[in-house]
């Protein structure tokens, strides 16, 4: 498994917190995918985790924004999806 | 009832039935599409309806009504359920607006929209002909089918439509998060909208920022049909909720604080329904004025020791209810919850004892269990979990196999290896013994990890 940055250290923590996962954040892999296959969250965790992260870094995910394969598609790509929007 | 309903009601040629991303479809363009569609589909009986979209969704059931097919709402997309529905139904195939079908079963993806509106014909259809069939997990574990007619949808939708107040010449459009394919979400974003002459939102949005620019792209006043966690989530998110005229919720209890939160929020009454697979909806409240719940117009109540049964109003028979209840006479009653063995989560009802028959299935698995753990927070839906006694297995492997077997929904989280479940010497196993195991097996795997 690849190291987390500082940033994806702290987005696995959110999401640990958000859906109640069992696997602890810090072993988190930052390619593994987020939905389906991979950790198997669902659209009820997608509102949590969007809720944690609105909260923390102050800005609004949208799920139906076109590049939203990406940006959902594992916790590195949502960590820089976070550091481009973030205002706190 | 008369014989034949009409396929939609309260439109003019030119009234809008949906606004498909900002573009309306007129009702007689509609009409056109689905009598289209209808006389191009398979010649089968059954046909399961996989549309994502919500305007897609429409336009295949109403093509099948005309066509005189019975609508499978599979309880899930997962290609498993949608699998066991279709060797269930050998005579059906698929209807979809994506390619992402489960492998090898007959499919058809829904033609892309006619510019052509031509003559206005409502199509109407015999009130006793079977409209749907929806799916309960049962108590085996296998899909249990609840057929409904076109009569009884359209009975519930014109109840819900004077209830709510929700007609043509009111300037209002329903926008819902729900898919159409769960009953409630069928009642509230299919029916009511078609019989009451009002447009409905095409899709269905998910998050707090995609609801709130959805309802911003539609004119006049909006009803907003959709469930505690996402209110809770743009409650939370103190989301701009532009235009609602009201709120309708189902799914799973609402609680009074975010009732009174949402409403001081966004200034729109919220109506609650309580209601079911088998029955659809069956009654209504305001939260934020009482705890009691109304039965809709003509049905009545009755109790038989510890059942529930109602009947009447767009129920063809009596049915026995699935919730345990306190009758405060034959139309109004309070809610206490359900039976020792149900779970009810994201709005799907399942049996405790028929998911642990499906654990029991895996091979390697020796002994397992699933239960409702402690809530992760107040007014957030606990996830079921599950602990399994398999000395060979990665609790990886037990997911990707129960994945295939139940509904995403009630995939365990966590679901944890133990050595052995603390069973009782009759076998049985108490609930504080588990929620202890439980609690000792996850301080482990995170001190290991």
């Amino acid at each position: 498994m690849e190291q987390q940055t500082k940033l994806e250290g702290e987005v696995a923590k959110l999401i640990a917190e958000a859906v109640n996962l069992e696997t602890p954040a810090e072993a988190l892999d930052p390619d593994i995918r987020l939905f389906r296959e991979g950790l198997g969250l669902d659209s009820i965790d997608l509102l949590e985790i969007a809720l944690a992260i609105s909260r923390k870094y102050g800005f609004q995910l949208r799920s139906d924004d076109p590049a939203n394969g990406t940006i959902f598609a594992s916790l590195r790509t949502l960590s820089a999806h976070i550091a481009q929007h973030r205002t706190r | 009832m008369n014989s034949t309903c009409p396929l939609l009601d309260g439109f003019e040629p030119d009234s809008i039935v949906s606004w498909d991303r900002g573009e309306p479809v007129s009702a007689a363009r509609f009409c056109a599409a689905a009598a289209a569609l209808a006389a191009d589909l398979p010649k089968k009986h059954y046909v399961l309806n996989l549309c994502e979209d919500r305007l897609s969704f429409m336009l295949s059931f109403a093509a099948a009504l005309i066509a005189g097919q019975v609508s499978l709402l599979p309880p899930s997309r997962a290609a498993g359920a949608v699998r066991d529905i279709f060797s269930a139904y050998p005579e059906s195939y698929c209807l979809a607006d994506h390619g992402d079908l489960p492998a090898g079963l007959p499919a058809r993806i829904v033609p892309p929209w006619r510019t052509d509106a031509g003559r206005f014909d409502v199509p109407q259809i015999a009130a006793g002909q079977v409209a749907l069939t929806a799916f309960t997990s049962g108590s085996t574990g296998k899909p249990q089918p609840h057929a409904k007619t076109w009569g009884s949808l359209v009975t519930e939708a014109r109840f819900l439509s004077r209830h709510l107040g929700i007609g043509a010449g009111r300037n209002v459009s329903v926008l819902g998060t729900v898919p159409a394919q769960h009953v409630y979400g069928l009642a509230t974003t299919v029916t009511l909208p078609l019989q009451s002459g009002v447009p409905v939102y095409s899709s269905h949005p998910l998050l707090p920022a995609d609801i709130s620019a959805a309802l911003s792209a539609l004119p006049g006043g909006r009803w907003l049909a959709t469930t505690p966690a996402h209110l809770r989530a743009c409650v939370g998110e103190e989301t701009k909720l532009p235009g609602l005229t009201g709120i309708i919720c189902a799914t799973m209890p609402l609680s009074l604080e975010l009732v009174q939160a949402a409403e001081r929020l966004w200034s729109a009454p919220i109506h609650e329904i309580y209601g079911c697979t088998e029955a659809g909806v069956v009654a209504l409240r305001r939260p934020a004025h009482t705890g009691q719940w109304r039965v809709c117009e003509n049905m009545r109540l009755w109790q038989k020791g510890e059942e529930a049964w109602i009947e009447g109003g767009h129920l063809p028979r009596a049915l026995r209810l699935p919730d345990l209840i306190e009758l405060v006479s034959e139309t109004e009653f309070i809610l206490l919850g359900r039976p020792g063995d149900m779970a009810k989560i994201a709005g799907k009802r399942a049996s405790l004892e028929a998911l642990h028959r499906e654990l029991l299935r895996i091979p390697g698995v020796r002994d397992g269990v699933f239960f409702v753990p402690e809530p992760p927070a107040p007014g957030r839906q606990a996830r079921l979990a599950a602990m399994v006694v398999a000395p060979r297995l990665e609790p990886e492997a037990i997911l990707r196999a129960l994945r295939e077997r139940i509904d995403p929904a009630f995939l365990p989280r966590p679901l944890l290896i133990v050595d052995a479940l603390p069973r009782s010497a009759t076998g049985k196993l108490p609930r504080e013994g588990l929620l202890e195991l439980a609690r000792e097996a996850l301080a482990r795997d995170q001190r290991s990890a």
